[in-house]
This record gives C-alpha cells, structure tokens and sequence, in this order.
C-alpha cells in the first residue's frame, strides 16, 4: 500500500526534504505513528496531524491511499 | 546597572527641550524593561482620562535589558502611549534595527511629551538631540519620509509614520526600515497628533556585559540548542504564512467577514504559495530566525505578507488573489495602516455592501475596489471617510453591530473563536483589545490536543501565557522564540549579573498585566468590555472543521468567570485590593 506524506516547515528534512513523500508499505495496516517513529520525527516537534485533510490522531490505522500532513510546531503567532 | 544604561531621553516637543534622567531603578527592577516598564510609566505619568491624541498623551519607545547584546531575538521595541483605538493602554511591539541603535545612542528609553507646533522629526546622535522641521516630509508616505531622511543623515534607522499617521487614523501604526511595523491601536495617530513625521537614531556607544568571553560562549550554546530547533525553525522555513493551512484545516480562517472558517481559495494565499515569490529572507538584530520573508510578485516587492495580513486581507476580504494581497500590503506600510484592522474594516464595508446596510460599493472578492482602499482610508477620501474610523464607528454609524468584529474597538486578528474558545477568552481579556498577542492559545489548541470547543481549563491556559508574554515582551525576547520562563532566568542572570529566577519572572508577568489592567481599570474599563461581537455567540459556521460550531454565551462567560477568579480579581473583573497589595500595584 502506498501513502503521500507531506512534511512540513522544518519537519522536512526528516524526509531528505522531499514534499510529498510516496510511502510504500510492505503491510495492509499501519499505525501512522510507526511512520514517524520509523522517519525519526521527534514527537515533541509536531503539532497535529491531518489525514486526508482532517486533524487526526497519530494512532489512526493507515489502510493506503491516504494523503498525510505533519505539522511543526509554532510559537508567536 | 548592568545592562541597562541606566538613561532616559526626556524630549518636550512643546518647548523642543530634551534632558536626560535616571532610569527607575526600582521600577526596572519590578517591571524589566519593554512592554512592562513603559506602562509603569506611563500609569505614573498619564493623567486618568486624557485624550489620546492631546499634547498631554505620552510616546513612550523603551528597550529591554538585553537589547543591543546578541541575545537570539532580543532586537525588538516596545512603543506605548494610551490608544486612541481603545482608550486603553498600548504597546507595541517592533523589529528591526531601532531598538539597539537607541541603546548604542546611550538610553534605556525616550519618553515624548506635549506637541511640536509645526511638523518635526527627531535626530538622536548619540547625546546630540536636535529637533528638525518635516515640512518636506509631512504628506508623504513612510517609504519616501525614511528614504528622505537617509539622504540628509546617512546611516541611521528611522521609525516614521505616513498619511495614517498624520491624518489621526485610529489604525495607524509606524513603520521601520520600511516593512517593519508597529501596528496596532492607532500608535501612529499619537505620533501624528504630537507633529512628529518621524524619529532618526544613530549611536556609536556599547552595552556593558559581565564575563563577556563567558556570555558569549554560553548564549552561542543556547542559539545552537535552543533557539535554531524544529521548535523555532518554522519561522524561518516558512515564517507566518504558515499558519494559513493551520487555520484552514482546523476551520478557524476567518473567512468573508468571520462568516466562514475556512476558504475555498486558500492555496492561493498559503506558503507555498508565499514561497513561490520569495527573493530573500531577512531579520531583526539578533535573531538566527530570520521570519521574514522579502517576496515579488508582479510588479510588487514587500517584506511579508504575514500570516494576519493574508487572513484578515486575503481569505477575510474574499481575495484569493495573492499578487493583490502583496500591493495591499506594500500600500498599507507606506500608509502605515494596520494591515489587521485594515483587512476587517474592508471586509466589513463589504459585508455591509452585500447585505444592503450601506452600499460602500466594495464587495467580496472585488480586487479593483480593494486596492484603492488603503489609499482612500488613510487620506479619508470619499467612502474612506466613514472606513478609517474603524470597525466599531463604522457599526455605530450605520448598524451591522453583531458582526463588527471587535473588542474594546481593536478589530479581531485572524483565529476565529468559535473554532478556539480559548481565542476567545484572550481576545475578551486583552490588554488592548482583541489581540493575538497577549496569548496565542490556538496553538496548543486548535493546532494541538486540547479541545478547542470546550471552557473546561482554558481560563488557567490564558492566564499563563498572557503572564509569560507579559515577561517575554518585558525583557523582550521576541515571541517566535518558544523559550521557556527558566531559559529567560538563565539568560537574564548572566546579563544582569544577579540571581533571577523563574519564579520571580512569572511574578513579573503577572504584575505587568494586571498593571495594565489597572490601567484600564482607571479609564473606566470593567467586566461588560470584556466581551465579543454577538456572531460569535449565535452564528454557527457552516464549513470544515468547524462546522456548526459557536461560542455558546454561557460558555464564554463561565470561562470569563473563572479567569476573574483565578486572577483574584472581582466578579466585576476588578482588580482585588488584595491583589494590588500582593504584586505591590
Ligand atoms: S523571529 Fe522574526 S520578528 Fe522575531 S526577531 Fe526574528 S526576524 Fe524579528
């Protein structure tokens, strides 16, 4: 199954700075959370998520096709 | 005292005097610097209820203690005066060079009082004040007045105003080295009703450190770690804009007047599309961050636009056309509009338009008509005459008061409430009006894990961050830095050469807001200004994330009730005596 991952602002050089990033995975299910953990993005750099435009839970199971936004952090506003 | 230089430039325009004082020590001591030490002052020295825009209305531009040093982001101004938007307490907040060129000058801050009898600016050459005529510049724009005043005194950084300015506009700001701003609650009209186009500033002199060597090495060490990390390096993959896909995705964009949460253009005007025209990145003294972004699109070059600049003008006016958000924006600085307040009274006039109140003849999305706005508001010309009075006039005047969006008469920045009930709250309980600044619980919220559609905690969650802010811009670190109030400790013990601690920061915090508060408190300001338009309590949006979502009134004023409590003010939100007595107010 394959997902787009769109790492954003800093984020992004955890995917070799690559925006979107084509995932292949080798399972019909995945955790996003093992993604992450899998790219090495700091739990503590990213403010949510949002799969196929909706804010979601970094525990939602990945079934393919889904379309991935990581957002960094930010400060000031 | 270490750090601080210890002066204060005193300049009457009335009699073209300027002295020099001590800086309060004891003030500096309780208040820092910044934000906290010109409302000290200007609590002191403000009469209660004088006219913002009289002679006896003070200008206050104040540094911090790490102002001048290479502390990260410790480059920018405060400038404070009571607001002629409000008739609240104001400071503002400004970047660029000013700040540390003053302190090289030799001053902690300048204080400006009473009113030039014919149009002047300011030269601040290290002890030499002089006091010169602006007859040339007086109608100009503020890009023009600081390219003019470069060519007659070379190398200095100037803090100018333009038409908004002089014309009184209760959204007038001032401008620095160009697309710098200090921008809201009409701190450009105080300037303008004193005859002052403009203040020049050059210094040649240093800021005494202790253990320098050492200083160095560990500041150098707290950049590296702490300040150039995933936390903080937003600001300079992409700085504000951002924010766009933020807001758009969880629904609190403000969209065609706050009708909407989202905006079905907002790829036009989001990062990416902001990136696609940038040709440099630039910063503040000091700061390893480098937000800004210098863009050209078109015909236009402009530093920004900023996240609020492409909500409140972009998605909030209906315009998904970015190439007219940057002119709107250049033209704004040169003016020296609030581009905040600017985009929420255009896009008032044309909701108004499209429901028939008034015919302002300006409609949603209407590119043509919206880029002669900034122009026609700032010289008051034709329907700009009712428009730079602001939102809550222009309500007054010709109804539409449920969605005049503003508090206190400062026009909503760009986090809807309804999809952010702790926006909300800290809009309500601002210190000058709705603002953003004062705490930006949107980010732990709408953009984190707590529940944005909720009261439950989100008093506690205000107050904290309205207390850390009140630090932050006090010793002024700038507020894209996420440090924490045991970092500032750390930082300010070294400068300082003192023990200071955590606790005693948040102390400081807390006592500089609620002296704001007090200020306001003087002005006749209580409970019943603390509230929001009424579309946020009864219209639902209709779109995205935030669809069928409001404020529910009884939930707004459960929190605003907590906050009180928790402030240990009364259920009037006045400040206890207890209170006062505690943070020795
Ligand atoms: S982050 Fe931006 S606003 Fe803050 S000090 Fe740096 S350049 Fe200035």
């Amino acid at each position: 199954m394959q997902i787009t991952l769109h790492l954003k602002g800093p984020l992004k050089k955890y995917g070799d700075n690559i925006e979107p990033l084509t995932i292949e995975l080798e399972h019909t299910q995945v955790k996003l959370r093992e993604i992450i953990e899998q790219l090495e993005i700091p739990a503590s750099s990213i403010s949510f998520i949002q799969i196929n435009g909706e804010k979601s839970d970094p525990d939602t199971v990945l079934t393919g096709g889904e379309v991935v936004v990581v957002n960094p952090r930010v400060a000031g506003g | 005292m270490m750090a601080y230089t210890g002066k204060v430039l005193r300049i009457d325009l009335t009699t073209g005097k300027a002295s020099t004082e001590p800086l309060n020590k004891e003030w500096a001591k309780e208040y820092l610097g910044g934000k906290g030490l010109s409302i000290k002052y200007l609590y002191e020295e403000l009469k209660p209820g004088v006219d913002p825009l009289s002679a006896d209305n003070k200008l206050i531009l104040m540094t911090g203690p790490m102002t001048g040093t290479i502390v990260p982001n410790s480059g920018k101004l405060a400038i404070a005066a009571k607001s002629p938007a409000t008739g609240t307490i104001l400071d503002c907040s400004i970047g660029g060079h000013f700040a540390n060129e003053l302190k090289y000058a030799g001053y902690d801050a300048v204080i400006i009082e009473g009113k030039a009898k014919a149009p002047v600016y300011l030269f601040i050459d290290d002890d030499i004040v002089e006091m010169r005529s602006a007859a040339d510049l007086w109608g100009k724009g503020a890009h023009e007045t600081e390219h003019l005043i470069a060519d007659a005194l070379g190398d200095v950084i100037t803090l100018a105003i333009g038409q908004a300015g002089e014309n009184l506009l209760p959204m007038a700001c001032i401008s620095s080295e160009l697309y710098r701003q200090a921008g809201r609650g009409g701190i450009g009209a105080v300037m303008g009703s004193k005859n002052l186009k403009a203040v020049a500033v050059w210094g040649s002199g240093g800021i005494e450190i202790p253990n320098i060597r050492k200083v160095s090495a560990a500041l150098n060490k707290i950049k590296r770690e702490d300040t150039m990390t995933d936390d903080n390096m937003w600001a300079y993959s992409d700085g504000t804009p951002m924010i766009v896909d933020l807001s758009q995705s969880t629904g609190i964009l403000p969209t065609r007047n706050f009708q909407e949460g989202t905006f079905d253009q907002y790829k036009n005007i989001n990062s990416d599309a902001v990136k696609g025209t940038l040709k440099a990145k630039k910063a503040c003294y000091a700061c390893p961050l480098a937000c800004s972004n210098y863009v050209k699109k078109g015909k236009t070059e402009v530093e920004g636009p900023e996240y609020e600049t492409l909500a409140l003008c972009g998605s909030n006016c209906g315009i998904g056309d970015l190439e007219a958000v940057i002119e709107f924006n250049r033209l704004c600085d040169d003016y020296c509009l609030d581009t905040i307040s600017a985009g929420n009274v255009v896009a008032f006039a044309m909701e108004l338009t499209e429901k028939g109140i008034h015919d302002f003849g300006i409609r949603f999305g209407d590119v043509d008509n919206f880029l002669k706005m900034p122009g026609l508001i700032s010289t008051r010309e034709g329907t700009g005459a009712d428009l730079a009075e602001g939102v809550r006039a222009i309500a007054k005047k010709y109804g539409g008061n449920d969605f005049a969006m503003q508090v206190k008469g400062l026009e909503i920045p760009g986090y809807e409430p309804r999809g952010s009930w702790s926006m909300g709250l800290a809009y309500g309980t601002a210190d000058r009006g709705a603002c953003h600044m004062r705490a930006w619980p949107a980010a732990v919220e709408a953009f984190g894990d707590i529940d944005p559609f909720t009261s439950e905690g989100k008093a506690e969650l205000v107050i904290g961050m309205q207390d850390d802010n009140a630090v932050k811009f006090s010793a002024i670190f700038c507020d894209f830095w996420a440090l924490s109030t045991e970092r500032m400790a750390e930082i300010l013990s070294m400068l300082l050469d003192r023990e200071v601690t955590a606790a005693e920061l948040t102390k400081i915090g807390e006592r500089v807001y609620n002296l704001a508060r007090l200020f306001n408190e003087r002005e006749g300001f209580e409970r019943k200004d603390d509230y929001l338009p009424e579309r946020i309590y009864s219209d639902k949006l209709t779109t995205g994330a935030t669809e069928g979502k409001l404020l529910p009134r009884e939930e707004y004023d459960k929190m605003l009730a907590e906050y009180y409590q928790l402030r240990g003010w009364d259920e009037n939100g006045i400040i206890t005596d207890m209170k006062k007595k505690e943070l020795n107010l």
